[in-house]
Parts: C-alpha cells; structure tokens; sequence
C-alpha cells in the first residue's frame, strides 16, 4: 500500500516535471544534398577574402570571418583561409579628434603625409603565409577576372607582377620596396617566377575543389570606378566583355574538372555603395567644380548625377572644387556619364557571368539584386539591428564605404546559403548576424 | 492594514504575460474555473470581479491569495535550435476585503496586480538587441462601494488607484576596440487612476422541492488606466566615447503605458441537486482593449539621443471562460475550467519580449471550508502553446513554445457583522 502510493507520488512529480520542458531539438547535422562539400573552396577578390576597412586585418577576427569562412563553418567542413595578424596589411580607421569621428587613412608608403595615428602593415605581414599549404580561400584582393589566366607571355607577366612580386620598380611595389608584387594580397599563393609564372588558374585547378562560390568581376569594373573612371596607366581598365567571358568560362571549366556543385555570384552594382553616395552636393551645399573625364579638358558644376568619391571629402576641406580655376580632379569624380558606363558594364558581366554559369549547371546569386536591396535607402533589419547605408553609421558597410564589415558579411553568407539550399537541397543554417561585429567606433 | 500593505508589497509581483500582459489570476475559486467569476458573489473576490456582487457578502470577508507562476518559454530562430528563457518565477497577489454595512450597502477594498509581464534572457543571446529583460508590475487599490438596489439587482463602483513600475535591458550593436556591444538599462515608475463598476443580479431562482436551481448575471467594467513614467532613468554603457554624446552615461526618459479597459458579462447557474451537493456552471465573455497598446515611445531627456519608438499596434480581444464547480456537503468543492484566450498580438508583432499566444488554457482547483471562519482554496492553471511569427520591425522570425503552471493558494476569513442596530458610521 505504502510503495504504491509512493509509485503513484513519483509518477505524478513525473509528469509533471515532463510537462514543463519547452526545448526545443537541435538542429541536424549540415546535410550537402546532391552537392559535396568535402572541399570547399571559394574564388573571389578583396570581398572574399575578408578585407574591410580598406584592408585586410584580424584584430578581431575580421578576416577570420569572412563570407566564405561562415559558410564552411556552416556546412561544418573545415576551410583553411591565409590569416593575418593583428592589423595585418594595415587598414583605415576611425578616430575621435577634437570631440568629431574622423577618418583615419591606412599609412601609405606613396604618400609622404600620412596622418600621425594612421595604420601601417604588421611586420608580419611581409612573411605572411606559407605557400605550400592548401588553401580553401583562394580569393585575393584586387583579383580581375583578367587576371585569372593568360593567353600571351605580357599578360602572364602583367599577373606575376601584380601578385607574384619582382616589380621593377619601388614606386609601384605595394610597400614601395623593388621586387615586391604590386599587391600584397596573393602572396599565400606561388606565382612562380618572372621567367616562368604560374597563372592563378592553376592554383583553382590544384585546389581539387568539389564545391565552390565564386564572386568575381567586381574589380575588373572597380578599379576604373574608384578612380573616377580613369584607367590608372593601364592597370585599372574596364576588362573586355569578350575577354571577359572567355577567361571567366576558362576558370569554371577548370573548377568543372573536380566540382559538381558551386555558385557563381552577379556583381553588385557598385556606384551605390557609400563610398559614391557620402560626399554629395546636398551634404555640402555649395557649388563644386569638377573636371569631367581623363581625356577631356572640360570643367564644369557638378551636378547631383555627377558621384564625388568619398576620398574627395578631404581636398574639398581643402578648398579644392570650390572654384573654376581649382576644380576637382577628375579621378575624385565619377561623372554622370562614366556612371552610366559603369552601370551598363556591370549588366554586361553579369549577363556573361550567368550564361557562364547556366552552361555548366552552376547555381546563381544575384547579388546585384541583393545589395539594391541593402543600398536601396530604407532601413532594414537582422536581429532588432537596424542597418541603412549610411557612411560609418549605417551598420552594413566598413570604413572604407566599398567593403562591407562583418555584420553585411554575414548577412552576405547567409544569402549564399539560401542559394545553396535551393540547388542543391542542402540544409544549412543561416548565421545570427547579431554574433558579428560592426565598425569599430573610437 | 497598513503594516499588512506594506508587507505584501515586499512581495516580488513580477509576473508572466497571460492574454497581453493582464494577469487572471485575482480570485482562487475564479482562476479554477477558467477565469469566471462576474455573476457570481461567493467570496470577497467580487470587489474585483464584480462590485455589484459584492452586496451579497455578508459580514467581514477577507480574502488573502498568492499564485506562483512557474514559466517555461523557449525560442528557435532559422539561426539557433533553442533558446530559453531565463524569466524568473513570479508571484503575483491579491488581497480583499468586504464589509456589510447594512441592508443595502457594503463597503470593500482591494490590492491585487492586475498587470504584470517579465520575460529574461542571457545577456549574450541571438536577439540581445531586442530585448535582454524586460519588467512591468503593477499594484491596484481600490475603496469599492456596492448598494442593493432590489432584492434582485445590486450595483457598484470602485475607484482605482494604480501603481506601475517598469524595467527594461537591452544591448546596443556598437563595438570599440575594447568593447563588443553597449547597454542601456531603463527604469521608472508612475501612477494612474481609473474605476471599476458592476451590476449583479440574481435574477431568476426555480424550486422544486429539496432541489433548488439559481440563475445570476453579471456585468463589470474596468476602465483604462493611462500610467504616465515621468521620471524615468536610462543608463548607457559600454558605448565607444564617440558616441557617447548620443548614449551618455545617464539621462531623463518619459513614457506613457495606457492599461486596458476590460468589460465582462458573465452567467451562472447554481443548482442545489439535494442537500449535499451544489452545482455551479459558470460562463463569462471578456473583452479586452488592447488596443490601447499601440506603441510604447521613450523620450529622452537628452536632446541627442533618438527617441525610442516601437509600434506594438495590439488589437482588442476576446476571452471566452467556462467553468464548473461541485461542492459536497458545503465543505468540499472541486473546480474545473477551461477559458479560449485570443492573443492581442497581430502577425508580424509578436517579440520576444513577450511572445503571446493565442490557446485554450485548461484550470483546476479544490476549496475546502476549515469552519465557519476559515475556507481555503487551491488553483492549478496549465498554459501550453506554441506560436511562429517573424516580428517585422527587427527582421526576428521565432517560434516561441511555452508551457506555464501556475498554482494558487488562498484563504478567505469571513467574520458575522454586527447586528443591524449598531450601525457603523466610520468606515
């Protein structure tokens, strides 16, 4: 009698103890479907491979969290990413002076009036990987589809100088010492030597890739952009759409070889980014004088078609543009009709970037209708954070108004995995954006 | 009385949202039988469920009850399996009191926590830019008076006095080289009037024999209560010197949370089936305004700071009560109810800081009458529900499963008034 009132009792407390659990299961494990993401690897420029802030830092786990890194980490696959140290390449940052948030450049070697507190590279930096390991983000800043594979001898020359090193002279070597490439950023990569380079291709081949992302075809239009529509002596052109497409069909044949999964990504259309919409004649509100195209001589008004780029902010300050006889430079400006250029080019590559694509059964990001989405003027939100683009307040971009910070990247990620689920019937779980950092505020 | 005010507001009220933020849990004989109440006048409990019946109390009648409210929530977002909550218990009460007069009037008073809401989460979890804790309790009191009209109708009315204090957390999505992410801590306080008024009406009684068949109705009418936080303090920290301009250590903020209007009509039935048992069935239709709750704006003292302001746009709601009560021998009764709670919170608008849902909600309870003087009570209340909605202004889609028990304990004194000749003129 006495056990059975007890069993009763326990039982009760049982139940009622059953009763109160409101957990929920946790997540299956990340699930390919018919893709194979065993080996991950991801192709792409300055946004792939986790640069912000004008450059490519880590203090806090800046490059670490790349797009490309999030999604492996996701997929639970293990990816391996060329890190730097600590501030890395050196990078712009923000400080309070004089109680008003100022933009501090990155110390450059070019430049003999670098601002006191400005960021030159680590030490480190100079001895920065180790080029024999395997990487799974192959993506270097600065990297043009042009750049991806040669077809003559001066092109793979061009490539070696720019990634590989041996520039002739000191001027145009990223820290201004001879021999050293022109950019930094693919020096975890062996672009052999100038007698005998090696394209990057062969590095994506090497790779063994069974699924990839790819977002490239930004810088192949970004740099003629950012310098006002100016080919910078040649290594700033707008690449030929032929050219284009014939490399960019070259680097999915090659990734082909070893993938049967990947995806390709539009590119954004860049003239909205805050870096051409911060410096505008409604903020400054007064007349600017602008000298209109690398070719022409005219000087006229700007007018509010007419992009000042953000870096123009400081000659302004200057007293430039204010006048006819002092106007801005043209490479500060993006006038209206290199706008136009710009915008058409853009539907160029991502119609050769999705036909590409499509051929090979590739999947598709349209992140050219993604980032209107982000750039489009209203606020949108990720976990109560509420983000506009606005320059350094708007919560998206980085301080250099071109890359995004960790938040936009993961939000970025996020899109790619959405795009991987629907192609691929993989199961990945988007990432809480609220887990990442934004600018960082003095 | 004092002392018995002060001690009980030494008791923690923070308490859990059922139906909005209105916490039906004011009578123990009420909260088993699904929330019902209004047309019926058994215990002083009536000074709040309905002034009017308040006249059939007679002699001095104390109600003291307490409930502890034991939630379990759990949130999953497409990002993270679960989280839960962390709210602690909570432990609202009520206290009444009714004094019989005379023939025709009694007299009554009240302190209970109508409102109340508190939903907690660790500090560092996925929607910590919403809302880390968020507090609302509230403390009414109520002088009531009740006057029989008619051997069959009574009315009354009740002037409330409301207290509200308010305390909220939540982080900032700015970052500096030495911090992740800012906080800002708000709490205030304030106070509001407001009236309760009702008619009760045993209005048809059928006998036959032993057997003995009673029918009432009641109608109540709490009105709105706009409580006004006019001394509000925020605190900011952890924000990067830069922005401390705009989020500075300390400042002012004011606030205004409007209380809703409840209206109740209520039927009973009660029949004596023979000398030992009585049976009660009782029904009440609830309507709430919630949509008094539209948005909850913070103003800051500081002139930099952005005025806080999120549209909750809550709709009025209607609860459905039904409830069952068996009493043996006048001594021993059971309870059982059940009540249909529609939540006040549109699609698109539910957060974690309080996620409401629409269910049926099952009670239960005993009373057992010690002596003439001495009667307890006992409530069980199980909430159980589940609820998936993307909250629009943060871009947050959750699904939010909650389970809460509540149990109730309550003693009722009633002490026989004093003859009719020696009629009190101080109260």
């Amino acid at each position: 009698m006495k056990f059975s009132k007890l069993t009763y009792l326990s039982a009760t407390v049982l139940v009622i103890a059953s009763c109160t659990k409101t957990e929920f299961d946790p997540y299956e494990a990340p699930d390919s479907g018919t893709a194979d993401f065993s080996n991950y690897v991801s192709i792409g420029s300055s946004f792939t491979q986790g640069f912000q802030d004008g450059g490519l830092h880590n203090e806090f786990q800046q490059q670490e969290n790349s797009y490309p890194a999030i999604i492996a980490a996701q997929m639970g696959v293990s990816f391996k990413q060329p890190l730097v140290t600590g501030v890395g390449s050196g990078y712009m940052h923000l400080a309070f002076l004089n109680e008003k948030i100022e933009v501090i450049k990155a110390y450059d070697c070019k430049k003999n009036d670098n601002h006191s507190l400005a960021i030159a590279y680590d030490p480190s930096f100079l001895t920065w990987t180790n080029q024999t390991t395997a990487y799974n983000n192959l993506a270097i800043g600065g990297l043009n589809v042009r750049n991806v594979i040669s077809f003559n001898s001066t092109d793979a020359i061009t490539n070696y100088i720019l990634f590989g090193g041996g520039t002739p002279s000191g001027q145009l070597a990223w820290n201004c010492v001879a021999g050293e490439p022109i950019s930094p950023y693919g020096r975890f990569l062996n672009f052999g030597s100038i007698g005998s380079p090696v394209d990057y291709i062969e590095h994506v081949k090497n790779s063994k890739a069974t699924f990839f992302t790819c977002w490239l075809g930004i810088h192949d239009v970004m740099g003629w952009a950012n310098a006002g529509g100016d080919d910078v002596s040649g290594s700033s052109i707008l690449t030929p759409i032929g050219s284009f497409r014939t490399k960019y069909d070259a680097l999915l044949d090659t990734l082909q070889l070893t993938a049967n999964g990947g995806v390709c990504a539009t590119v954004h259309d860049i003239t909205e980014a805050p870096f051409f919409n911060t410096v505008t004649l409604e903020v400054l509100g007064k007349d600017i004088w602008i000298k209109e195209g690398a070719d022409t001589n005219i000087i006229r008004k700007a007018v509010k078609e007419d992009l000042l780029l953000l870096s123009s902010s400081s000659l302004i300050k200057e007293g430039k543009g204010l006048t006819m006889q002092d106007p801005l430079p043209h490479q500060q400006v993006l006038d209206k009709d290199e706008v136009l250029i710009v915008k058409n080019y853009i539907n160029a590559i991502n119609a050769e970037i999705r036909a590409s694509a499509q051929a090979r059964a590739y999947a598709i990001l349209d992140m050219y209708q993604f980032m209107k989405m982000v750039n489009n003027g209203n606020e949108f939100s990720f976990d109560g954070i509420n983000f506009t683009t606005e320059f350094i307040k708007g919560g998206f971009y980085s301080v250099d108004g071109i890359h995004p910070n960790s938040r936009g990247y993961a939000i970025i990620a996020n899109e790619y995995m959405e795009v991987i689920n629907a192609s691929y019937g993989a199961n990945l779980k988007p990432v809480a954006v609220s887990n990442y950092r934004g600018i960082t505020f003095p | 009385m004092k002392k018995i005010l002060l001690n009980l507001l030494l008791i923690t009220p923070a308490v859990v949202s059922a139906g909005g933020f209105q916490l039906n849990l004011q009578g123990l004989k009420a909260a088993a039988m699904g929330g019902a109440f209004t047309s019926l006048s058994n215990d002083a409990s009536a000074v709040f469920y309905n002034p009017g019946a308040m006249s059939s109390l007679t002699g001095h009648q104390f109600t003291f009850g307490a409930n502890l409210v034991d939630p379990y929530v759990s949130v999953q977002t497409p990002q993270v399996a679960n989280t839960n909550q962390t709210s602690p218990r909570a432990t609202p009460i009520h206290f009444y009191y009714s004094a019989q007069l005379n023939d025709k009037f009694n007299v009554g008073f009240l302190v209970n926590n109508q409102f109340g809401s508190s939903s907690s989460y660790e500090d560092n979890w996925q929607g910590r830019y919403i809302i880390q804790n968020i507090s609302l309790r509230t403390f009414m009191f109520q002088p009531t008076v009740s006057y029989k009209l008619h051997d069959k109708i009574s009315i009354g009315a009740g002037f409330v006095y409301a207290t509200g204090s308010f305390s909220t957390e939540k982080a900032i999505p700015v970052s500096s080289s030495t911090t992740t992410e800012g906080k800002a801590s708000l709490t205030g306080s304030g106070d509001g009037v407001g009236y309760n008024i009702g008619i009760f009406s045993n209005f048809l009684t059928l006998e036959n024999g032993s057997k003995k068949t009673d029918f009432n109705l009641g109608l109540s009418y709490r009105s709105a209560m706009p409580i006004d936080l006019s001394n509000g303090e925020a605190e900011f920290t952890d924000i990067p010197v830069a922005l401390q301009e705009q989020f500075p250590a300390k400042t002012g903020f004011t606030s205004k949370l409007t209380l809703p209007q409840v209206f109740t009509a209520g039927l009973s039935v009660q029949h004596q089936y023979n000398e030992n048992l009585l049976f009660t069935v009782i029904y009440d239709f609830n309507w709430t305004g919630w949509s008094s709750y539209d948005t909850l704006t913070f103003k800051f003292d500081n002139k930099e700071t952005p005025e806080s302001k999120s549209v909750k746009d809550w709709q009025d709601v209607v609860t459905h009560r039904f409830g069952l009560d068996i009493t043996y021998k006048e001594k021993f009764s059971i309870r059982g109810g059940i009540y249909m709670d529609n939540s006040p919170i549109k699609e698109g608008f539910v957060s974690p800081e309080l996620p409401d849902i629409t269910q049926t909600a099952y009670t239960g309870g005993f009373g057992y009458k010690i002596n003439e003087k001495f009667s307890v009570d006992f409530s069980f209340i199980r909430q159980s529900a589940e609820r998936r909605d993307l909250l629009l202004s943060a871009n947050f889609d959750g699904t939010y499963r909650r389970k809460v028990n509540v149990y109730g304990l309550a003693l009722n004194i009633k002490l026989p008034g004093k003859s009719k000749a020696s009629t009190s003129t101080t109260e």
